[in-house]
């Protein structure tokens, strides 16, 4: 392998085949590869099962950003560096445009791979794509099978009646019955 | 290296299938989906191995240092096999959860295959990894593995719960991704979430998730509004304002009906509601010429939804003023008013006046006596068995060690005659106990709060007295001067951080040429407790319309409520002030929203409110 002057490049891939081939400083942005880098068992190509390829691109689209910043800040003091409103305004940048299961797939990469801000990011997407939200849609968004009785979800219901009040789904699902 | 060896052994096969290099894995790859079918015991084997984080790592060592050593000796093969028996029971103990949640989409698709014995999820997981490759499947043990560390690690100290490892995540998500997600949302949006599905409500239910919200400070503050009248009728409904989400909710309490003039004060996560009037000639009617004044006390839960009764005060009160004492949970009331009394009585010995003495010291010894096993030497037998009390909540969970104890005192009594007394409850033993009478001259309570430790009550003679739980007795507070204030608008006490603070109305001082016409303007103003000194801390910008203005103070912000009718119209006005930064105490509107136009003008007189962090 050729190193020295040439940084030193990780070949990543992902579920689906596709290789990715990007530098050791952007791969040891998450920390299960950096482990893995440092403690020299990563093979040449590292295959990370459970991430495809349009998540991957992501996920090393922001540890390039992340690398650019930590390299920007501790060489030049101050020019390049962001605010911390800049950051948020950035993370909010990253996330527009996510849909659920993109989303989902994010967040299990990123704990896979041990990536604390990009997790960060994405429970916060996560929380504004909840919130607000009755059950309904919330199950609806990601596919989730409501597995309660009728009398169940009759009885967490009762239990907390204020925070349902005015839910058009529910009303509908209980006239069907 | 033959598919016949991993038919003969299972684990020995599958030790060095995973020594075997890239050019031979794709054949042994192959060998072993075949073999999938026929072995049940070589899956299991194998996902043992994938598990293990150390055998991944000592393999993939070895595999480095030996390349190409297939056949290596007998050493390292014990070696092995010892560590794969240690994964086994880390795999028996939940790490199958990772497993469960992160591998491919035969997997993940099948939601409704949730109820799947974990057997058959097993073998799924397992084959999609086999068909995948082998050379995949090996650094997958050690992703595995790390997967499991890091779960491990995230949940230091707790347990997992094997219940939660076989089940599918519905959203594809880890427990803990989910659980970070859940954790964060505000309170009203959680309620929703909790009702998606079974996971999700055993998720957030859970005492290790809530405790996660208060650590995370994700929690937001809900203001309630009692006392809401609507059309001459007191429908006991409260209204909550969850801040976060800018929301008005309603709150059926249909125990709360027909009751008005009671007070509130938020204890942890619930509301006690004491005493209070009814009507007697038109039941829910807001009437004072006949009213029933109560004794009762009722507890409403906002998490639950619901609301129960304690036992009752020993005299009726309406518009009692009531405190909230944080005591820690080694003393009940008698324990740590015994211990008090001591001091108190060798005080008194040294002449000190008796009059605001605690009349029922003796009865309470006498009560005392008795769980304690007579002794001769009563006083030292309550040391002890005060100090045994506490000893034993130093082993018990920390968390819980704080609890709360009520203080009413004063408010209107049967005959709507004002009081001079007041009582304690203790929620353990669930009993009101009466305490001293307020100081002689003190006057009518108009406001009280509890600061550091003792309950300060403001009268409306402008004296300030202060009880002090462990010393059962009131004490007069002589301060250097009293704020200014109109006599017709009532003062608040409340407390944050341990500062002891007071709105009132005054007139506004006349300050050169702009205000030539007088006008009224509400002042916060800061008892200092050293030196008894108040001073000003900040303006209300709104002129002050209200002059029952509900003010409550929590976790460094003092929230407050005006009501009052205009134009023919009733309106709200929440404001907040965050007293935390001393530069910039400032008074803002938390929401446009109003609540009050539904309602009669007379909920301005018989509002009250708390705020709690849900």
């Amino acid at each position: 392998m050729s190193e020295s002057t040439e940084k030193k490049m990780v070949r990543l891939r992902s579920s689906d085949g596709e290789v990715f081939e990007v530098e050791e400083s952007v791969a040891k942005v998450a920390k299960t590869l950096q482990d893995m880098l440092e403690e020299d068992c990563a093979d040449a190509v590292i295959p990370i099962t459970c991430v495809r390829a349009p998540i991957l691109t992501k996920v090393i689209d922001y540890c390039k950003d992340q690398v650019m910043i930590s390299s920007s800040s501790s060489t030049t003091n101050n020019p390049n560096e962001r605010t911390e409103q800049e950051r948020k305004a950035w993370g909010q940048k990253f996330m527009e445009g996510v849909d659920s299961s993109t989303l989902c797939e994010l967040l299990v990469a990123s704990n896979f791979l041990n990536i604390e801000g990009l997790l960060n990011l994405g429970v916060d997407k996560m929380v504004s794509m909840i919130q607000g939200k009755y059950p309904q849609e919330i199950r609806d968004m990601f596919n989730v099978v409501n597995d309660f009785t009728p009398e169940e979800e009759e009885e967490i219901r009762n239990q907390n009646a204020w925070a349902f009040e005015r839910d058009p789904y529910y009303k509908k699902r209980s006239s069907s019955k | 290296m033959s598919v016949s060896t991993l038919k003969r052994s299972g684990s020995t096969g599958k030790k060095t299938l995973l020594l075997t290099n890239s050019s031979t894995v794709m054949k042994v790859g192959m060998a072993t989906e075949r073999v999938t079918g026929e072995s049940s015991s070589v899956p299991r084997d194998f996902k043992a191995l994938c598990v293990s984080k150390k055998l991944a790592r000592s393999v993939s060592q070895k595999f480095k240092k030996k390349n190409k050593t297939v056949d290596n000796g007998e050493e390292d093969g014990n070696h092995r096999r010892l560590s794969s028996s240690g994964c086994l029971c880390l795999y028996g103990k939940g790490g199958g959860c990772k497993v469960g949640a992160d591998t491919t989409e035969e997997f993940l698709d099948g939601n409704d295959n949730r109820r799947k014995s974990s057997a058959g999820e097993e073998c799924m997981a397992y084959r999609a990894i086999s068909v995948s490759g082998i050379e995949e499947a090996r650094v997958d043990c050690f992703a595995y593995g790390m997967a499991g560390r890091l779960w491990r690690r995230s949940r230091k100290g707790k347990e997992i719960e094997p219940a939660q490892t076989s089940c599918l995540s519905p959203c594809l998500l880890p427990d803990d991704v989910l659980e970070m997600c859940l954790a964060r949302l505000p309170f009203t949006s959680l309620m929703n979430a909790r009702r998606v599905c079974q996971k999700w409500k055993a998720l957030t239910t859970s005492a290790h998730f809530m405790e996660m919200r208060a650590r995370g400070g994700y929690q937001s503050p809900c203001l309630f509004v009692f006392g809401a009248v609507k059309a001459g009728f007191c429908s006991g409904q409260i209204h909550a304002f969850d801040v976060s989400s800018d929301k008005w909710h309603r709150i059926r309490a249909d125990m709360l009906q027909g009751r008005f003039s009671f007070s509130v004060a938020s204890v942890g996560d619930e509301i006690y509601v004491v005493g209070g009037c009814s009507s007697l000639r038109n039941f829910g009617r807001l009437d004072k010429s006949s009213s029933k004044t109560h004794k009762s006390v009722m507890v409403f839960s906002p998490i639950t939804g619901s609301c129960r009764k304690v036992a009752s005060m020993k005299s009726a009160r309406s518009l009692p003023i009531i405190g909230v004492f944080e005591v820690s949970s080694g003393c009940s009331i008698s324990q740590s008013r015994q211990d008090g009394q001591d001091v108190h009585l060798s005080r008194s010995r040294r002449g000190v006046s008796d009059v605001y003495e605690d009349p029922h010291r003796f009865s309470l010894r006498r009560q005392l006596r008795e769980p304690n096993n007579e002794s001769e030497f009563p006083v030292e037998s309550f040391r002890k068995s005060f100090k045994l009390v506490k000893h034993e909540v130093d082993h018990s969970d920390r968390k819980n060690c704080m609890r709360f104890i009520l203080i009413a005192v004063g408010g209107q009594g049967l005959w709507d005659e004002p009081l001079d007394t007041g009582e304690i409850y203790d929620p353990v033993s669930n009993k009101w106990l009466e305490i001293a009478r307020l100081p002689g001259d003190f006057g009518v309570v108009s406001s009280g709060i509890v600061c550091k430790g003792r309950f300060y009550a403001y009268s409306e003679t402008n004296k300030l007295a202060a009880y002090d739980i462990e010393q059962g007795q009131w004490v007069l507070i002589q301060t250097s001067h009293f704020p200014p204030r109109l006599h017709e608008y009532h003062p608040k006490l409340v407390s944050c951080n341990d500062r002891l603070l007071m709105l009132c109305v005054s007139w506004c001082e006349r300050d050169g040429q702009f205000n030539r016409r007088e006008k009224a303007v509400r002042k916060l103003w800061e008892l200092d407790l050293t030196h008894r000194a108040w001073a000003e801390v900040s303006r209300h910008p709104d002129a002050p319309m209200d002059w029952n203005a509900a003010f409550v103070a929590d976790k460094g912000k003092v929230y407050g409520m005006e009501m009052f009718k205009v134009f023919g119209q009733v309106l709200d006005f929440l404001t907040v002030c965050d007293i935390s930064k001393p530069s910039e105490i400032k008074w803002s509107w938390i929401s446009r929203k109003h609540l009050a136009h539904e309602l009669d003008a007379s909920s301005c007189l018989t509002k009250s409110m708390v705020v709690l962090h849900l």
